[in-house]
């Protein structure tokens, strides 16, 4: 099948979930220009993701990601989760299209169950004892 | 795009010309690499026992791996285990853990929230009303021409290398939204803008717990504050030395910053 890895600034790892399960797939890096817009990025970020980039191998675009990554006509796309909303929207407009696969990302602590997140407190008291194995 | 570059100015050229209303915003190019190897050199480098002493100071032994773990090339996990492997006790790496753990908590509430990052979590605990606050952020700070060294100097840093430490991000912010009187969106804005780790859920949250709007009380700090955490090294020749606006007690500058009733 025709695979095609879609990274995104959050899951720029040589070893992220996606290179690993499939590691002969093609990997396309797409600079969301309205993302760059919207949050008014100065060449700093730019320069610090495309020298990440280079050290991958993957295809690097600029432009609207979905309409980049669909170009190149996968038959599936494989990505790695995030909780960015344009993550999400993006998700949603390649899923109309073709079959997407989503690979958990690596979490910091495993925990199943629900956390109140109101304050910082609440969320460490059941997390720190995980945490630290207490 | 191309994938091979003679050197870094090279590349900045090359960006400039790919990404032209980034540069014209700022095309400067941070002294801090990009990539996994330069990733793992700041991660091999942590010291998480005097991390949990000195971390406030502007010259503590602070990580600098925020911008590699904000872009996945390290993950907290990884940060998480090198930390405890390098002290004898876990709790020696406690300070630290609990940093990252913050970076988690942003995360999962980012989750809930999504967008609404942007929007005011809580009411504010000032005393103010919304409209009190500038919409956009004055061109003396964003250009770091205010006159008071310690936040030139931070706007000079953040524009150069796209880092600032903690402790600056947190004095500069209570700068821009109490002592100026600025929404706290328009200098999250100016941070995403300019951070190598620009994310809108750590910085965004963070500015809304300095402004109040996620916290139970506005966060300010005072000129002897900044003082000691800094060495002096901007009081020493600043040009308002002992009249800036940040002189005097807590108490007399809550009285002057707020309209907080007693309670």
């Amino acid at each position: 099948m025709n695979e095609l890895i879609w990274l995104h600034p959050d899951c720029l790892a040589a070893d992220n979930p996606a290179y690993l399960k499939y590691p002969m797939a093609k990997a396309l890096f797409v600079f969301d220009e309205d993302e760059i817009e919207t949050e008014q990025w100065t060449l700093k970020r730019i320069a610090f993701l495309y020298e990440t980039l280079i050290e991958l191998p993957a295809e690097i675009e600029r432009g609207d990601v979905a309409a980049k990554l669909l170009a190149r006509r996968p038959e599936k796309i494989v990505t790695v989760e995030s909780i960015n909303p344009r993550f999400r929207d993006c998700l949603k407009q390649l899923e109309a299209v073709v079959p997407v696969e989503v690979l958990a990302a690596v979490a910091f602590v495993d925990y199943r169950g629900s956390l109140d997140l109101k304050r910082f407190s609440r969320y460490w008291k059941r997390v720190e004892p995980i945490v630290f194995d207490k | 795009m191309e994938r091979s570059f003679a050197s870094r100015q090279e590349l900045a050229e090359y960006l400039s010309r790919e990404f032209p209303s980034a540069a014209a915003r700022d095309g400067q190019i941070s002294p801090i690499a990009g990539g996994r190897e330069a990733g793992e050199l700041a991660l091999a480098a942590i010291q998480p026992d005097r991390y949990g002493f000195n971390r406030n100071y502007l010259d503590g032994n602070v990580s600098r791996l925020s911008p590699y773990i904000r872009h996945g090339i390290l993950t907290l996990k990884q940060a998480k285990e090198l930390a405890f492997s390098k002290v004898k006790d876990r709790l020696h790496a406690a300070k630290f853990v609990t940093e990252l753990a913050w970076r988690d908590y942003w995360q999962r509430l980012y989750q809930t929230m999504g967008k609404g990052v942007w929007e005011d979590r809580e009411d504010l605990k000032t005393g103010l009303p919304a409209g009190a606050y500038a919409e956009k952020l004055p061109e003396d700070i964003a250009s770091g021409e205010t006159g008071l060294a310690c936040m030139d100097a931070f706007v000079k840093q953040l524009r150069a290398t796209g880092y600032l430490h903690n402790h600056s991000r947190m004095w500069f912010a209570a700068y821009v939204v109490h002592f100026r009187r600025v929404r706290w969106q328009a200098g999250a804005l100016f941070f995403l803008s300019h951070l190598l780790d620009g994310d809108p859920a750590s910085n965004n949250l963070s500015w809304q717990w300095v402004a109040s709007t996620f916290s139970h009380k506005p966060y300010f700090f005072n000129r002897e504050n900044l003082e000691k955490y800094t060495h002096s090294v901007y009081c020493r020749t600043c040009p308002v030395r002992g009249r800036c606006d940040f002189e005097g007690s807590y108490e007399k500058l809550e009285e002057k910053l707020f309209r907080i009733e007693a309670r």
